[in-house]
């Protein structure tokens, strides 16, 4: 059985705030062909209740020898927080500023209807779509189209309903 | 005669785009009251006293982590309580994949520059 060391830090929720954090793998060279400059890695977590509020665990299972860089999105009711932090040794230092972004609901008495939203999946732009109401991520399932002979991604999204989204790139790149 | 490849991608994008807007359309930059550590904050190095943050515990700890016979992982932590993952099998060979060949790389590059000096 293969064992190594990783890395685990908590932070606590205050009542309506659910945080997620992602940890940047950087891609090696050896790699790149097969996979995005920078793979987004959630971290996994276990939960504590404490009165109105919750302490959370993360997990970095697969720590850098050098330092990590995490994104750290905090959900609240119509809005969600970015923040960014480094994970060095055994010291998570964050981001003095960090970005809050506001979101309004739409209201609409019509009946909704869920849409698939089909997409190509682009390998080396992946984006990840957050539900910010669960947290969840909203993943596309994978099918294989037999008369264009292509990979193709099925995404489910409601129409009227706010998303998150966000992907990880170079300050260079525009 | 319409590319059915061709309308692929913009559907997504659409989406994407009107999330992006959507969200950017009424960013905010709310400059909370910042209190160092010294005045009880504990958010980092100051804390915002907003109350949509989270408090973090800037204090990282070892976790003694085992690849299972299924690929999943277990993790031991100091006080001897251990967690499974939740992540698929797929996802932490794909994560396992890419950091031990980041890492490998890190280090060769560290040990030549050792080598020059």
């Amino acid at each position: 059985m293969e064992t190594w060391e990783g890395k685990s830090f908590s932070i606590t929720d205050p009542k309506g705030v659910s945080t997620v954090i992602y940890q940047i793998l950087k891609t090696p060279k050896a790699l790149m062909k097969e996979y995005p400059k920078y793979v987004l890695e959630r971290l996994d977590s276990t939960d504590e209740i404490r009165g109105d509020m919750i302490r959370k665990t993360f997990y970095v299972d697969f720590p850098s020898v050098d330092q990590d860089e995490l994104v750290i999105l905090s959900f609240g009711k119509d809005r969600v927080v970015v923040n960014t932090a480094v994970l060095e040794g055994n010291k998570v230092s964050i981001s003095k500023k960090p970005m809050p972004l506001k979101f309004d609901s739409i209201y609409s008495e019509k009946e909704t209807e869920i849409k698939d939203f089909k997409y190509t999946p682009n390998l080396k732009r992946p984006i990840c779509v957050i539900d910010p109401e669960t947290t969840e991520e909203v993943k596309p399932v994978l099918y294989f189209d037999e008369k264009t002979n292509e990979v193709k991604g099925k995404c489910k999204l409601k129409p009227n309903k706010p998303y998150f989204a966000f992907e990880i790139r170079d300050k260079k790149e525009d | 005669m319409n590319n059915p490849n061709s309308m692929q991608n913009p559907d997504l994008n659409s989406v994407l785009i009107t999330a992006y807007c959507f969200i950017n359309k009424v960013v905010e930059k709310e400059m909370g009251e910042e209190k160092s550590l010294e005045d009880g904050g504990g958010y980092g190095q100051t804390e915002t006293v907003d109350k949509s943050l989270p408090v973090i515990d800037g204090t990282a700890k070892t976790v003694q982590i085992a690849l299972d016979d299924d690929g999943t992982i277990s993790r031991k932590d100091e006080k001897g309580i251990t967690t499974k993952s939740k992540e698929s099998p797929e996802d932490i060979e794909k994560a396992k994949r890419i950091q031990d060949a980041a890492n490998a790389e890190k280090l060769q590059a560290k040990s030549k520059n050792e080598e020059q000096r």
